[in-house]
């Protein structure tokens, strides 16, 4: 083995596998794969760990003080005295910024990754990738920097013209898309070529007044509206949605180069524009793939507690009306971030144990979703791979 | 849209007789080729939202932190006589005294109580222990003047870098109007100016912003890097190659894949419980330690060293392994000797975007009780540190102005350094990509 330069005499005895060799090489075999076992297992038993130790501190919790109140009341008062833990508003609060990033990020994530995965030449890429890298790179704590010092005094000072702005640069190309769509529907029934056209115009110079107006009217009460604190939930929902891109551009794209050149080539020769080949048979294909990709970015946004803590304004309370993203909320991660400091110090009471309850929530969450999102992953590869 | 032009296209062409299939292509083409346009261009606005977005965050942390770099100093004339310095014990001298003296001495007419006290807080409290510095280092034989650069209160350095503004009602700003006619004075002589702000990088955390420093935070930092390193990437590494080379395909090894994804999923935060419920509550480590810190970190960081790892392992053809094999080496020396070699700049790549993570991770920290205001600089693993994180997240808090610049500052460094951890990841990876 390792002895085979020794001296000529001894050559060809180096190369016969003793006994004693092999049984000494099968020890060497035996403890070194055992070792790397136990480091392996290593990871798996600190999951376990981590599971076993956020329960244990859990359960007093529940045991004094049941599920009935954690899950339904909004009374949230850890340091009276009796204390209330009515967590619902916090699960809402939770909820409510994690779909708000959603409703951002996936559509943003999902071009952006089609993108990049189809569309831009390479050496557009080259500089665009960098771009969504950069995202994740940056600490969420200097994103909670972000959202609470400049951010949110700017939500704060022109709220009114910049949800306005917002509205006409992502409603205004929509609707008028939509009108155009709707024109071509309802004239493609009538038969003359001449007289439809001449209907077509009507129809679209109708629907144009109107969406145009209807723009209008809604640009003009959302520039009228004061945001009287800036660290509310529509804040804390774009930054996230900002922090979960990367997570989403990333998987979307691994998943849409997992779509063969043969699915898109078969589409090419058909005769179907790129843009046709993209939406009838790739996304398609690589849906599933893209499904995991919004799951595990929607992960982040909830398990994110940095700029929640410092940017979403902390109280625990369900906004009036329910969707009103402009109130202040207080969210599961911030909740155990802020109270650990003043809980530590009465180690074993109900208030210590309710932030492992909320850790518990957080954990089982994501571990079903981070389950669920990899069946997805698991089935696409089969089915791409056994078409 | 498509269809239903297509459609009476058709409809059209049918009723003036034969159908060609090119005439039903060429009318839906232009619509056709319109809307690939458009879909092209909803691709770009995603990109550039996210790259706009990008840039007014680095662009405002820039804007507003660029400025700490610099500091106000005032120069201050410090007569220093022979009773003043304690002759049995240097250390022991009345430092703020002497400043104060030389203060009064340089504006002598101002004697009213109130009025040195206003006058006294233009200057740091940091102005003693620079003389202290200085007297100990050489001291002095007799009568002289020393000669100092003292650092200026923050709201001096806010009104000489335009925070703060001068021509509002006096009780609208933190400076009276007579303390403006007073660095007015040393305006025109010419004794207070902007310099390098050597403090920020050399000083711990202060209440007072013109002493607070990063130097505290960045060897917290440091620390509880190489305790998070020492601990990941040996196991990280041997997870990566037991699963890649070893590992039979059964339920036990399905467990531990699916627990690494499950550790990568898990929310930072809750790493921080049970940080705090098993390293602090149950085996009483020490508290806002680095060493805690490492190991809640290291537990972080495994997931992404770990599939790294196999990706590089993967990329190392059998064909190496196989060579090896045939010539006799056995399964320990074929990894030992070959694969791991070829795989190891992956592998190193992998572990510096994981280190470049845990460089930028709060929230765990906040709960092992890294949140503490720490003065002193850490000197071990197992003294009460600050993280850089930590301590932008705390300067973050406050509401002076000067700390507002001085968070920015702080994240500026930070975004340094993780960029150039990242971007030394990509050129390795660049660099070392072998096709095989």
């Amino acid at each position: 083995m390792a002895d085979t330069v020794s001296g000529s005499g001894t050559k060809s005895n180096a190369f016969v596998l003793t006994p004693e060799k092999l049984r000494r090489q099968r020890i060497a075999k035996f403890l070194g794969e055992g070792f790397l076992l136990v480091v392996a297992s290593f990871v798996a038993i600190v999951v376990l760990f981590i599971f076993y130790f956020v329960a244990v501190d859990a359960i007093p919790f529940f045991r004094q003080r049941g599920f009935a109140e954690f899950f339904t009341s909004t009374n949230w008062y850890p340091a009276d005295e009796p204390g209330e833990f009515g967590a619902l508003a916090i699960i809402y609060g939770s909820g409510m910024v994690t779909i708000g990033s959603a409703l951002v990020a996936v559509p943003l994530g999902i071009s952006a990754a089609i993108c990049l995965s189809d569309v831009l030449p390479f050496s557009v890429r080259q500089y665009a990738k960098p771009v969504i890298e950069m995202l994740a790179a940056i600490p969420s704590v200097a994103f909670g920097f972000f959202a609470l010092v400049i951010f949110a005094p700017l939500l704060q000072n022109y709220g009114g013209p910049i949800l306005m702005w917002a509205w006409w640069l992502i409603a205004g190309p929509f609707v008028l898309l939509a009108v155009i769509v709707a024109s071509d529907l309802l004239t493609s029934g009538s038969g003359d070529e001449s007289r439809r056209k001449s209907l077509r115009i009507v129809i679209t110079a109708v629907l144009g007044t109107v969406a145009v107006l209807f723009l209008y009217w809604v640009g003009k009460t959302l520039n009228a509206i004061q945001i009287l604190s800036g660290t509310n939930a529509l804040n804390v929902s774009l930054i996230l949605s900002f922090m979960a891109l990367p997570t989403i551009v990333s998987v979307s794209e691994d998943s849409l180069q997992a779509v063969g050149r043969e699915l898109r080539e078969g589409s090419y020769a058909l005769g179907a524009t790129r843009a046709e080949t993209l939406v009838r048979t790739v996304l398609p294909a690589a849906s599933s793939g893209i499904l995991a990709a919004v799951i595990l970015g929607i992960m982040r946004a909830i398990g994110e507690t940095m700029v929640v803590w410092m940017a979403s304004g902390n109280s625990s309370h369900i906004p009036e009306p329910w969707f009103n993203y402009l109130d202040s909320i207080r969210t599961l991660t911030a909740t155990i971030a802020g109270d650990m400091g003043e809980a530590d110090q009465v180690t074993g009471s109900a208030r210590y144990h309710v932030l492992f309850a909320m850790g518990l929530l957080l954990l089982v969450f994501s571990f079903i979703s981070n389950l669920v999102s990899e069946r997805i992953v698991v089935r696409q590869r089969k089915i791409l791979a056994g078409e | 849209m498509s269809k239903s032009t297509t459609g009476s296209a058709a409809r059209s062409s049918a009723s003036s007789g034969r159908v060609k299939t090119i005439d039903i292509v060429n009318k839906g083409l232009k619509s056709r080729y319109r809307k690939e346009k458009r879909f092209r261009v909803y691709g770009l606005l995603s990109i550039i939202a996210s790259a706009v977005f990008l840039a007014f965050l680095l662009s405002s942390i820039v804007f507003n932190g660029y400025s700490a770099f610099l500091q106000t100093y005032i120069k201050l004339d410090v007569p220093v006589k022979t009773g003043m310095i304690n002759e049995q014990n240097p250390r022991r001298s009345d430092f703020q005294g002497i400043i104060k003296a030389a203060i009064r001495d340089y504006f002598p007419d101002v004697t009213e109580r109130k009025d040195t006290r206003e006058l006294y807080s233009i200057f740091s409290s940091g102005a003693a222990f620079q003389l202290r510095e200085k007297v100990l280092k050489n001291p002095p034989e007799g009568d002289t003047t020393i000669s100092l650069w003292v650092p200026a209160d923050d709201d001096v350095d806010m009104l000489m870098k335009g925070h703060m503004k001068r021509d509002v009602p006096e009780s609208e700003r933190r400076l009276s109007d007579k303390q403006l006619r007073w660095i007015e004075k040393l305006e025109t002589d010419k004794r207070i100016e902007k310099r390098f702000n050597t403090t920020f990088f050399t000083a711990g955390d202060s209440r007072e912003p013109e002493l607070a420093g990063i130097w505290g935070a960045v060897k917290g930092s440091f620390y509880t890097m190489i305790v998070t390193l020492v601990l990941s990437f040996p196991i990280g590494i041997a997870a990566a190659v037991y699963l890649e080379e070893f590992a039979p395909k059964n339920i036990a090894t399905d467990f531990i894949e699916v627990n690494i994804n499950n550790l990568a999923a898990v929310p930072s935060i809750v790493f921080g419980l049970l940080g705090l419920a098993v390293f602090l509550n149950f085996f009483g480590m020490p508290r806002s330690t680095p060493l805690v810190g490492g190991i809640v970190l290291m537990l972080m960081t495994l997931p992404t060293i770990i599939i790294a790892s196999r990706a590089a392992l993967k990329a190392v053809p059998p064909s190496i392994r196989e060579a090896a094999l045939g010539v006799g080496s056995s399964k320990l020396q074929v990894i030992t000797g070959h694969v791991l070699p070829l795989a190891l700049p992956g592998m190193l790549t992998g572990t510096i975007i994981g280190m470049a993570q845990a460089l930028g991770e709060t929230a765990p920290l906040l709960m092992i009780g890294m949140v503490a205001f720490i003065v002193d600089i850490p000197g071990g693993f197992t003294d009460p540190a600050a993280v850089m994180p930590v301590q932008i997240y705390l300067w973050a808090d406050s509401p002076e102005r000067a700390f507002v610049e001085r968070t920015s500052a702080a994240i500026m460094v930070l975004l340094a350094f993780l960029v150039s951890m990242n971007a030394v990841a990509v050129i390795m990876r660049k660099r070392f990509e072998r096709r095989w």
